[in-house]
């Protein structure tokens, strides 16, 4: 895999565009789902996740051969959901606490206007909904979660691909998985 | 609740597969016992199978060719290799550059077919007409190049005589202490300046040792 991965590379360097698009199969469908599990929607995990193959392949230059071409690409993946949802804060109003009601937020609110009759719950339904838990997490754990359980990626590769200490993934990883857990204990 | 901290500890030990066996068996009494540890293990447990369970999504059929299409355009990439090699081998670069300069300005200067006599170095001539004239007594340090013309040398070059489409009227070995060079072609014209150039290069060399 590495070898054929490199091999690519080195044609896209040498200016073979069609090869690029080799590199785009490989590697589509975790890029897309990382975009995904970050952003929630799907119209615009696509944008993301095409914009992310577009910035490997402009910066193609700048990747150093002997590294995993994954974690680069993931990497590139990563930041620009989270920059994208910065500048977004779609869910910020939800976040926010209405004032004298102690803790108690528009998403929660919300969240106990929705009853989730436990017998109805579709396969469907619960995978939205602990997608939008995922959503509601802060961006910094939110990254590690995904990354380690749904592209089930080493704390190392993590580390590498967050540009942090792994013992920094481990803390952000028990904390989003209490955070989560708190959320989604009541099936 | 006092066991609450370090067990928890351990709990997330035992979910990273991180715990010594010890650690484990210590765990796994404690819940036993514990309803308050065995509550957490067991929902931490199932938050995991939750985030694991979601679906791996396909992103639609289009992807690929939609990221090919908006790619920069090939012809504005191919500059790039050569642009990545030329940073990794600046002399060759610099080399080249010089060259094809260097060609253009004298290839410039060959064109100009007008009679141009030079002194590179100390000394002066004198003229006459096309004819450059080494009086008597002048002593050239260094090389004198005459082109479309003619050169009488009764005094002294102590260097080369380039002679380019020029002819030399009075000349013996006596008076130039280098060498008298024909240069009737241009690629003749250019390879005494490429010569000479590595010469110069040759002398750093030499003084930088
Ligand atoms: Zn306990």
């Amino acid at each position: 895999m590495d070898q054929k991965v490199k091999k690519i590379i080195t044609k896209v360097r040498k200016g073979d565009h069609q090869a690029f698009a080799e590199l785009v199969n490989l590697y589509k469908t975790q890029v897309y789902n990382i975009c995904l599990r970050l952003v929630r929607i799907p119209q615009e995990a696509e944008d993301l996740a095409q914009e992310a193959f577009i910035r490997a392949y402009t910066n193609i230059d700048k990747y150093e051969i002997d590294r995993k071409f994954s974690t680069w690409l993931f990497r590139i993946a990563t930041n620009l959901s989270i920059d994208y949802l910065r500048k977004k804060k779609p869910s910020a109003y939800l976040d926010a606490e209405i004032p004298g009601t102690d803790g108690f937020t528009m998403y929660t609110q919300l969240a106990s206007e929705e009853p989730l009759p436990e017998d109805l719950v579709l396969e469907y339904e619960t995978q939205e909904w602990v997608q939008r838990e995922i959503e509601e997490l802060p961006a910094k754990y939110r990254s590690a979660i995904v990354l380690k359980y749904i592209q089930d990626l080493s704390l190392k590769e993590i580390s590498d691909i967050l540009d942090i200490p792994v013992a920094t993934v481990k803390t952000r990883i028990h904390r989003g998985r209490e955070a989560l857990r708190k959320r989604l204990r009541h099936v | 609740m006092a066991c609450l901290k370090e067990m928890v500890q351990i709990m997330y030990k035992v979910l990273d597969q991180e715990a010594t066996e010890v650690e484990e068996r210590e765990f796994f009494d404690h819940i036993n016992t514990c309803s308050t540890c065995r509550e957490h293990f067991l929902e931490l447990k199932q938050t995991e199978s939750l985030v694991k369970g979601l679906e791996t999504k396909e992103p639609s059929e289009g992807f690929t060719q939609a990221v090919m299409a908006k790619l920069p355009q090939p012809h504005k990439k191919s500059r790039r290799p050569a642009k990545v090699w030329m940073r990794h081998h600046p002399i060759i670069t610099a080399a080249a550059c010089f060259i094809i300069l260097m060609s253009g300005y004298l290839f410039s200067l060959w064109n100009q077919d007008s009679f141009n006599a030079v002194v590179q170095g100390k000394g002066h001539v004198q003229y006459d007409g096309h004819t450059v004239i080494v009086p008597k007594g002048e002593v050239i340090k260094g090389d004198l190049i005459v082109k479309n013309g003619k050169v009488k040398i009764e005094g002294k070059v102590q260097g080369d005589v380039v002679l380019v489409n020029s002819e030399s009227l009075l000349a013996s070995a006596g008076h130039v202490t280098g060498d008298i060079e024909q240069v009737d072609q241009i690629m003749e014209w250019i390879w005494y300046h490429i010569k000479s150039i590595f010469t110069m290069f040759a002398a750093f060399d030499y003084e930088g040792t």
